[in-house]
């Protein structure tokens, strides 16, 4: 009976694992098909039926070397996430720190737009600034772009921050403040170095999602702001399509973003988790 | 000169009062302890001189200055939390110095009042430590040597040794004392502990639903409670309260004014004498419910044969003498039955 017990679970155990298996490389099929065709010469990359085994060429990735256009977008897509970081995590840390510790109301809010802002598509938000950042001559900025991704990555870091802010016992501010301290240097010098964690999570979630994205920039952009979505998209020509080119440069795209992420993997899980704030 | 003068203070969060007219001078370099029940506003009253809550209504006076919409920054106050409050991500050193760094104070005396302080305090071998790396002890150190460091003009303590486990309690209940009384700072000190209210002030302010219902020096807030609700709070086991004709029916010699109707006793465990020929009143026989045995004192719980249930307090060899379930005669000490108003509690005496 107990033998019986220990085998089924050992046998669920192992459907378990097969199931798991299995998701995992479904959903990493993908990035293994861009990988492989981005190694393809443009022979086997259009074969029909796909080529499974093939002789693996850097020449796309070459090619990529060269290609100042790509690299450029590239570039831009460096400048656009970064600034629309820095700038995001400016604007949400003092917000949060009012909402949770100056009793300004507004959380409420914030939910709403955060909700708002995941359940429109960003395209909305494209059309009617279009025509306000042409005559502002923030169309095809950096600052413009940097600008236009606050309104999807705001809400989620001010949402973020104010949780983990909320972790700090109150009266901590308030010895503080019965030392002397202003708000201002309650910010810096306690709670920003008690969430460091909290903090990289969110300027992680926000880099990662203002890297990947496509349809603001698309709108925004023509030429000297393009971000590097729009570069990969690119070497989709009139009359042809360049795989190679393509998938190698989804895959440089895609590298800035992975290493981001495995080298701050434990601090988005902690930071998402339990520990924001450092004890 | 640094007193504290609450004037006709009031204290409303949103539709609610929670201090209605406070009246209170703590004077110049003196102890003061605030007791009552959860919810009387004791915090609130503290964190009102701090600076951390605002008035509604009346004035607030420090050292003669009006201090009503001064910043907690601006009024040389120090406070200690129940929690401690120390800033996690500093160091001992740091916290101990932030207060006098913020207050640009020479890089030469912070680190001479840091060592100062913390030899004071016996943390030399901490100041590198985090506050996670601390025990419990050891933060309320720090958290004390982070009050005085700044030498400030009032020390206030909000329960600060209720995390404490009771012998170490015990020993920073003295460290407190002694520091109070050296440094002679005005200091206020909320408290849900009954020794440490005794011990420790000066003076006893007792609160309730945001009113000091009596104020005065310990021995008399336990030898004359104003009025049941003091009666009831200071003193452990409590004092017994009941009607007046409960406890007296059967009394001998009838005593004076308390057998009205519309009358409160009460007498405090330790003032009944049980199987004694002593002078004093006679309440009557009643049965032994219960013995509690402390060693140094044992606690009696007794129903007379009327039904009413006391408690008494006596020596913790009484179990020779007396078992659970025997009968004993119950004797009040003369002059140690406090009569209230039924109605509004208040001493009658
Ligand atoms: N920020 C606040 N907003 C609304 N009500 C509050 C606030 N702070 C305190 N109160 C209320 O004021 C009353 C007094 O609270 P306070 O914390 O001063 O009590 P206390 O005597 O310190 O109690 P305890 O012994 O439990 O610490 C309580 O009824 C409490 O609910
Ligand atoms: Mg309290």
């Amino acid at each position: 009976m107990r033998r019986g017990g220990r085998l089924r679970e050992q046998f669920s155990l192992g459907w378990a694992c097969i199931f798991t298996g299995a998701m995992v490389l479904f959903s990493l099929f993908p990035v293994y098909w861009v990988l492989a065709t981005s190694l393809k010469t443009r022979r086997d990359g259009l074969a029909n039926p796909p080529l499974w085994i093939f002789d693996p060429t850097a020449a796309n990735y070459l090619k990529l070397w060269t290609h100042e256009t790509f690299k450029y977008t590239f570039l831009n897509s460096v400048i656009v996430t970064g600034s629309g970081v820095l700038l995001s995590l400016a604007l949400a840390i003092p917000t949060a720190y009012a909402i949770v510790r100056m009793k300004v109301r507004g959380r409420s809010l914030v939910g709403i737009w955060l909700i708002l802002a995941y359940m429109l598509p960003e395209f909305l938000f494209v059309l009617p600034m279009f025509s306000l950042y042409q005559w502002t001559g923030l169309y095809d900025t950096h600052v413009g772009l940097a600008l236009m991704y606050q309104v999807h990555v705001l809400p989620l870091s001010i949402w973020l921050l104010s949780s983990f802010f909320r972790e700090i016992n109150p009266a901590i501010d308030e010895a503080a403040r019965i030392e002397g301290a202003s708000h201002l240097h309650i910010l810096a010098r306690i709670y920003i170095p008690c969430t460091l964690p909290g903090m990289a999570a969110t300027a992680i979630l926000n880099a990662i999602w203002i890297w990947n994205e496509l349809a603001i920039a698309l709108g925004l952009t023509f030429s000297k702001a393009q971000t590097v979505t729009l570069g990969v998209t690119g070497f989709r020509g009139y009359a042809a399509l360049d795989w190679g080119a393509m998938t190698g440069a989804s895959i440089i795209a895609i590298i800035p973003m992975l290493l981001f992420a495995l080298v701050a993997q434990k601090h988005i899980v902690r930071g998402l988790t339990f520990g924001a704030v450092k004890g | 000169m640094s007193d504290i003068r609450f004037t006709n203070a009031h204290k409303k969060f949103g539709d609610v009062e929670v201090i209605h007219n406070l009246n209170l001078h703590v004077e110049d370099g003196e102890f003061i302890v605030l007791v009552g029940p959860s919810g009387c506003a004791k915090s609130t009253t503290l964190r009102m001189i701090a600076g951390l809550e605002r008035m509604t209504g009346g004035d607030l006076h420090n050292g003669g200055k009006r201090a009503n919409s001064m910043t907690a920054a601006e009024r040389n106050i120090s406070m200690v939390f129940q929690s401690y409050a120390l800033f996690p991500n500093m160091s001992v050193r740091q916290n101990l110095s932030f207060g006098l760094k913020l207050r640009k104070t020479r890089a030469t005396v912070v680190d001479h009042e840091v060592a100062r302080v913390a030899g004071m305090l016996g943390l030399d071998s901490l100041l590198d430590r985090k506050p996670g790396q601390l025990s419990g002890g050891q933060a309320q150190r720090v958290a004390l040597g982070r009050a005085m460091i700044r030498r400030p003009d009032a020390f206030l303590f909000d329960e600060p040794l209720s995390n404490l486990d009771a012998e170490l309690r015990v020993q920073m209940r003295g460290e407190i004392s002694e520091m109070q009384a050296n440094l002679s700072t005005t200091t206020v000190y909320v408290t849900h502990d009954q020794v440490e209210a005794m011990t420790m002030g000066d003076r006893i302010a007792v609160m309730n639903k945001g009113e000091i219902l009596q104020i005065g020096a310990p021995a008399d807030l336990y030898e004359r409670p104003a009025n049941t609700f003091v009666a009831g709070f200071i003193g452990s086991p409590r004092m017994n309260l009941m009607p007046a004709r409960d406890l007296l029916a059967d009394a001998e010699p009838t005593d004076g004014p308390a057998h009205g109707a519309a009358v409160t006793v009460g007498v405090r465990p330790e003032h009944i004498l049980v199987n004694s020929e002593a002078e004093g009143t006679r309440i009557g026989d009643a049965h032994v419910l219960r013995i509690e045995n402390l060693g140094h004192e044992a606690h009696l719980h007794v129903r007379t044969l009327r039904g009413i249930k006391l408690n008494v307090r006596t020596d913790g060899e009484v179990h020779h003498r007396i078992a659970q379930g025997a009968r004993v005669s119950l004797t009040v000490r003369p002059g140690m039955l406090h009569t209230f108003h039924s109605s509004t509690g208040e001493c009658l005496a």
